[in-house]
């Protein structure tokens, strides 16, 4: 969709055409912004059907089976959007990316990298709790109980940083995103001690 | 003229003459060809109407390389003369074969391992070649026309190495991969479409040398693989092992078996192992002495249930990575000939609480995915354009400071993926960087599979850290890699196709997977150290670079200051106390801060300089 005309014929195009309506070559998705490719509110909780339904159209929309017969370039600008339909909905569907996607969309940056530095006390206290109970556990049962004490917080934090997105109390929000990136990251610490047994 | 309609990426434009492709499961032990015509799937046969092609090589008369048509059988009594399971050999160095029946010439740790074959030296791309050739002309005479096109199935867990010496063998046989296909979405294909499953399925895949399991979710002609994982190291071959194992075992150490010999004894367990799937006991004659030997099913799946334990801790990693458990997945599809032990069918029943689906012959369930998703690639299919959604099986990254691996691309991201990360530079002037392109789950480098190595040149030399370099990571719909890099400041592309470095085995894949869920702490403790080690390392380098420069003007006091913080620092690194190093480090930081402050802002000015100094230039040239 650039400059609104067909990258192939150049003929010219309405923005949102996902296929050239002179030629029908396939046309570069520019749109990055996972919420808008999906047409889904940007809200924490998500229409699960909605986004499945979506992606499962437009991964087979820009699939490479679908373009095997045709030019490396043209089958370049397929493979390209399909890896863009692809990264736009593990953005969504992953409960953190999508928190992080949410703040940078109001224009604050979090990075999913980035070393954790854990500057609230009681998120520190819980943090070492955690680690030693952890460690301490040496059984299956130990492991499960947990597991789902870990995953009763997550559910508990998503919901909290829906309400706090929601009110736009960003500052707020950002604090449950650290925490319920914390869990996460204590959830596949979990799943790791579990497998290792 | 007339009215042209367009299907959304149908277009008209360079739309070659609708050709045929064709459908290949090119297996460890035998390999399959089939066609669809006419909206009718055929399997091709011989003219003894048998439609499995053994994947076996002999040298022929004229020193030609052809396929061994009497099979297994022939291979035992001319061991010399041919070679098998060559595919275990695609994409591995020689040491990763150590433990195989294979006649492999030494070679430098990085390259693909050679065979020895009738004292002529032959790769086994070149090996796998020719199974492709004969396959393709079995189809060529039932069609009576040529063929040039082919989906191949390769295993899910085959590496980028593997993968691409298998394109490399199509290549050889003439013929243009159209796509490799998964082996156990393959299957599911097969499956899926003839009985128009909706839901969550299984695929339990062993084959002659490799075993892999997808979970896939099957919704309106949507194929989507959820996770993948498997061992490319582990196959009936093994079972075969492990029954002659227990044959020999009162006469001699394995190990110590002549090479021929082992090729004999794999031969009679096969035998043994084949017949115990339907009798409880079997005798077969001493492959070199006049006895009989004895086997009862029992004892036979003891000496094979270690590894069926092995596919099965697979299952469950698998099944965890996709957060579910075995209730939640509607039935398990079998495909591969080692599916026919009794063992292997009542232990997946009992982990998956489900009756395991084999209604199609596990020999051919994935020659028929393959032939299917061919005619969905040449226009011909008759289902409505069903779509395969795969899955990267192992994790992709490259490797930063400190032997660290950082990770860009997660195993069991849905491909084609593009993943871009930004490295820079950390010295002052630096102008060329390397990458190293890892494949693997463990957080240092070393304990990963090293893919390629690529140098990014031509990094205007600027203070370090002002460099920004994009690495773009590329896995396309064949699982292949490719690797791109550029400078964002000036926008110069650095463009490679990953080489494979071959060096390392599925076994030490596996043994990769595996030890990184066992080992996680030990990592996780490692890269903490490894990271605190590079930062400061890194703040030493800096301030010593500085503290050299004659006209620094440093005040008294600051510089003692910098001097005891890095002395300090420069003691703690020496230890493994990380806290004591991010201590010192964060102090030198400290005492360091207006040096650098000071610094920075005439670097900015210098860099400010030399661009107007390149306007000036460029303005009058």
């Amino acid at each position: 969709m650039s400059e609104g005309h067909c990258w192939y014929c150049s003929h010219p195009l309405p923005s949102r055409n996902f296929f050239c309506d002179s030629c029908g070559v396939v046309q570069p998705l520019n749109q990055r912004d996972a919420f808008v490719i999906f047409s889904l509110a940007p809200r924490f909780v998500i229409d699960e059907a909605a986004l499945e339904r979506q992606y499962h159209h437009f991964a087979s929309l820009f699939h490479p089976d679908r373009y095997v017969q045709q030019s490396d370039a043209v089958r370049l600008v397929a493979e390209q959007n399909a890896a863009t339909v692809n990264d736009a909905y593990e953005a969504i569907k992953n409960p953190l990316r999508r928190a992080i996607l949410l703040l940078s969309r109001e224009g604050m940056e979090i990075s999913l990298e980035e070393e954790q530095t854990i500057d609230d006390p009681q998120l520190l206290m819980a943090a070492m709790e955690d680690r030693e109970q952890l460690e301490a556990a040496s059984d299956a049962q130990s492991i499960g109980a947990l597991h789902d004490k870990n995953e009763k917080k997550i559910t508990q934090e998503m919901k909290q940083f829906s309400g706090w997105h929601e009110k736009k109390e960003l500052n707020h929000a950002k604090e449950s995103l650290l925490r319920l990136r914390y869990g996460l990251r204590l959830r596949d610490a979990i799943e790791e001690k579990r497998r290792a047994m | 003229m007339a009215l042209q309609i367009f299907e959304p990426g149908q277009s008209s434009v360079d739309e070659q003459p609708s050709e045929v492709i064709i459908g290949i499961d090119l297996g460890t032990t035998h390999s399959l060809v089939g066609v669809m015509k006419d909206g009718t799937m055929t399997l091709c046969r011989d003219e003894q109407n048998r439609v499995i092609v053994p994947s076996v090589v002999a040298m022929g008369k004229n020193d030609t390389l052809e396929t061994a048509v009497a099979g297994y059988e022939a291979l035992a009594r001319d061991a010399d003369e041919q070679v098998s399971s060559v595919k275990r050999l695609m994409g591995r160095a020689a040491a990763d074969v150590a433990d195989m029946p294979f006649d492999v010439v030494a070679s430098d740790e990085n390259a693909m391992a050679q065979l020895r074959l009738a004292g002529h030296e032959v790769s086994p791309v070149a090996l796998s070649s020719v199974i492709l050739r004969v396959l393709r002309e079995r189809v060529e005479s039932f069609l009576g026309r040529k063929v040039h096109r082919a989906v191949i199935t390769v295993p899910a867990y085959f590496d980028d190495g593997a993968r691409s010496a298998t394109r490399d063998a199509a290549r050889m046989a003439g013929l243009e991969v159209m796509r490799l296909v998964n082996e156990p979405t393959a299957a599911a294909l097969a499956y899926g479409l003839d009985h128009g499953s909706e839901g969550l399925y299984g695929v339990y895949d062993w084959g002659g040398g490799t075993f892999d399991v997808s979970l896939l979710d099957l919704q309106k002609g949507v194929f989507r693989v959820k996770a993948t994982g498997g061992d490319s190291a582990l196959g009936g071959d093994d079972l075969d092992i492990a029954v002659a194992r227990h044959l020999t075992a009162e006469e001699m150490a394995w190990e110590d078996c002549p090479l021929a010999a082992r090729k004999q004894w794999m031969g009679t367990a096969r035998r043994m192992r084949e017949a115990l799937s339907t009798d409880a006991v079997c005798h077969e004659p001493h492959p070199f002495e006049a006895k009989t030997l004895s086997l009862t099913r029992e004892n036979c799946e003891t000496a094979l249930l270690p590894l069926v334990q092995r596919t099965l801790d697979v299952c469950s990693h698998v099944l965890a990575d996709a957060h579910l458990s075995p209730s939640d997945v509607k039935g398990v599809v079998l495909a591969g000939g080692t599916t026919r032990t009794p063992l292997v069918r009542h232990r997946v029943l009992q982990l998956f609480g489900t009756d395991p689906i084999c209604d199609f012959n596990p020999d051919e369930v994935v020659v028929r995915g393959a032939v299917l998703q061919a005619a969905a690639l040449s226009g011909h299919s008759s289902d409505k354009g069903h779509v395969l959604l795969d899955v990267a099986p192992l994790s992709l990254g490259l490797e930063t400071m400190g032997g660290v691996t950082q990770k860009l691309i997660h195993r069991n991201t849905p491909i084609p993926v593009s993943k871009s990360q930004e490295f820079t530079t950390w010295q002052d002037g630096q102008t060329a960087m390397m990458m190293h392109v890892v494949q693997g789950e463990r957080e240092m480098v070393s304990d990963n599979r090293s893919l390629a190595r690529f140098h990014v040149t031509d990094i205007p030399p600027m203070t370090a850290g002002a460099a920004r370099i994009a690495v773009t990571f590329t896995i396309d719909a064949d699982g292949l890699l490719t690797v791109s890099a550029q400078e964002k400041t000036t926008g110069k592309a650095h463009h490679i196709e990953v080489k494979p470095s071959y060096g390392l085995s599925e076994a030490a894949m596996i043994e990769m997977v595996r030890a990184s869920q066992s080992h996680a702490r030990d990592d996780m403790t490692q890269r903490l150290l490894a990271e605190a080690r590079v930062a400061g390392e890194q703040l030493l380098r800096v301030l010593q670079d500085i503290l050299q420069e004659k006209d620094l003007e440093l005040p008294k006091d600051e510089d003692k200051n910098i001097r005891a913080g890095m002395k300090r620092l420069a003691q703690a690194m020496q230890q493994t106390d990380r806290d004591a190093i991010v201590r010192a480090t964060a102090e030198l930081d400290e005492v360091s801060r207006p040096l650098a402050e000071r610094r920075m802002s005439k670097a900015m000015r210098d860099a400010l300089q030399g661009k107007k100094i390149d306007a000036v230039d460029e303005g009058s040239s």
